[in-house]
């Protein structure tokens, strides 16, 4: 086996193999052999086809076989000899005629992983938002707690509102006969959510208990079913009980539903909540601007092979999120192509930041020692509210040990990186940043 | 005569034909039921240019086959065996 290596760029390199001719002569023939034994041509028994007929009608399937197991075998190892690491999966560009007796040449391209030495690194500006702890946050939090707690309780007030839930019976008639679907007893209706037809809920707002009432309006045009859609028709309606919700009055007891002592406590703990959310989300501005930056300072090309890898780690990372509040791609009228379009630039981005950065940790000698790593699962431990020793045993596999080595140095080149870059405090940018995070 | 198409109907390519061609200069063909030996050899001779030793014809009746319930009959036919001149060779495929 004879291997050229040739480079076309910092990120492709073209493999010309050659093999030699008695290999060739000896894979063809043990091809026929193999292809005798199975092939069926009419007017001759299985296996008893002579060799000439063989190989006048089994050629192209020879010239498959020997070819790919021929490709098969040496490929790797001129990959493996040459000391090339194929980010993707390499492309035979062009392979030539296989003839018994001569030397079989094919050409293979491959993507590699481009040599970066990453340049101008430190000294970058960076603007970290300054964040101060308001009351009024910590405020605004207690308020959707309580909502979330909030219960519905028989009203005192006489008449429905909106934001009220009523129980009622309805019987809805379609030129004076009840259709189908069209009645139900004791249905909880939330007014003003929206969920019935348009209309509906506007006319029971104002209704009283043990009310009947006949409420007439027409299923809108685009209606679900068909034989509705457009028509007039009539609710007869009972009001049964109205509701409103009640929310939880802020005191001790409230704060002990949440496991606290008291509301002191808990404004305490939703404080300290509020920011850390803040610090990680400003944290992580601070490293996209200083990722941005790198990227910009050091451009280079990256191999198609490890933006479709990232994309595809990003599309499991985005999937997973969604299946987790029970939705999945398609539900967002997404698809491979559309997801990949959207989102490419942003793989791009994060392929070459990981390369300056894997680059930066060479240069700067960056290594994780294990006492990092120790410090990391004690960090994950008390994060996750995990016994120590548990979490300790799951890392001790090698291939999560691994990840975490590699995100501990990760975050070390990154503290490098900001602790060498300018960083410069700014005022807040005004509201509209905390709306986007919730 | 009739038209050469007509009486030489295919070539027979199974492992008789084949052992025997390379044994002695044999062709096999399927011909018309109703062509003699003496029109197959000029057939031959027309069609592939060659010149013809001696042609042993067969008749063989039709197998008979059946799909489900119905039974049916194979058309019969007739097989010639042309044993060629020395240093006459036809090349079915035509290389």
């Amino acid at each position: 086996m004879n291997v050229s290596v040739e480079e076309l760029s910092q990120i492709r390199k073209k493999l010309v193999i050659e093999i030699a001719a008695d290999k060739v002569s000896e894979m063809i023939e043990d091809a026929y052999k193999k292809i005798a034994k199975t092939a069926s041509l009419k007017g001759f028994r299985k296996g008893k086809i002579p060799r000439a007929l063989l190989e006048r009608h089994f050629e192209p399937r020879m010239q498959h076989d020997v070819t790919g197991a021929l490709i098969n075998e040496t490929l790797y190892k001129a990959l493996m000899d040459e000391k090339i690491d194929a980010v993707s999966q390499p492309q035979v560009v062009d392979s030539g005629a296989l003839t018994g007796g001569e030397a079989f040449t094919y050409q293979v391209e491959v993507e590699v992983k481009p040599q970066v030495v990453a340049k101008d690194y430190t000294g970058i500006a960076l603007e970290r938002e300054a964040y101060q702890l308001e009351a009024a946050s910590v405020e605004k939090r207690l308020e959707e707690m309580a909502e979330s707690r909030a219960q519905l309780e028989v009203t005192s007030r006489k008449k429905a509102r909106e934001g009220d839930t009523v129980i009622l019976d309805f019987t809805g008639y379609l030129e004076g006969a009840p259709f189908e679907n069209g009645a139900a007893t004791d249905y909880q209706l939330e007014l003003g959510s929206g969920s019935f037809i348009p209309g509906f809920e506007e006319q029971v707002v104002g209704l009283k208990r043990e009310d009947e009432k006949d409420i007439e309006l027409t299923f809108p045009e685009n209606y679900g079913a068909k034989e509705l859609a457009g028509k007039p028709v009539v609710f007869k309606v009972l009001i049964k009980e109205i509701k409103e919700k009640v929310q939880p009055k802020l005191n001790d007891d409230f704060a002990k539903e949440f496991d606290a002592e008291t509301l002191v406590e808990l404004k305490e703990r939703v404080g300290a909540d509020i920011l850390k959310q803040e610090s990680a989300r400003i944290d992580n501005q601070v490293q996209e601007q200083l990722m941005n930056a790198l990227v910009e300072r050091n451009p280079m090309d990256v191999p198609e092979g490890m933006i479709e890898n990232q994309l595809k780690n990003l599309k499991q990372s985005f999937s997973g999120r969604l299946q987790a509040q029970g939705m999945t791609l398609e539900m967002l009228g997404m698809n491979d192509e559309v997801f990949a379009q959207s989102y490419r630039p942003m793989a791009e981005q994060q392929v070459k930041g990981e390369l300056i950065l894997e680059s930066i940790g060479e240069l700067e000698k960056i290594e994780v020692a294990d006492g990092d790593i120790d410090k990391k699962i004690e960090e994950i431990a008390a994060e996750s509210n995990a016994p120590l020793n548990t979490v300790q045993d799951y890392f001790k596999k090698p291939e999560m040990r691994e990840g975490l080595e590699y995100q501990v140095q990760h975050d070390k080149i990154l503290a490098f990186l900001i602790a060498k870059a300018e960083v410069s405090e700014v005022e807040p940018k005004a509201d509209d940043a905390e709306e986007k995070e919730s | 005569m009739k038209p050469l198409h007509e009486i030489i109907r295919k070539p027979l390519v199974t492992e008789k034909a084949n052992e025997l061609s390379a044994a002695g200069n044999v062709v096999a063909f399927e011909v018309s039921r109703t062509a003699n030996k003496i029109e197959i050899k000029q057939a031959i001779e027309q069609a592939f240019d060659v010149k013809v030793k001696t042609v042993n014809t067969m008749q063989f009746r039709g197998k008979i086959k059946r799909v489900g319930y119905n039974l049916g009959q194979r058309s019969n036919w007739k097989k010639a065996y042309v044993t060629l001149e020395e240093g006459h060779k036809i090349d079915f495929f035509g290389v």
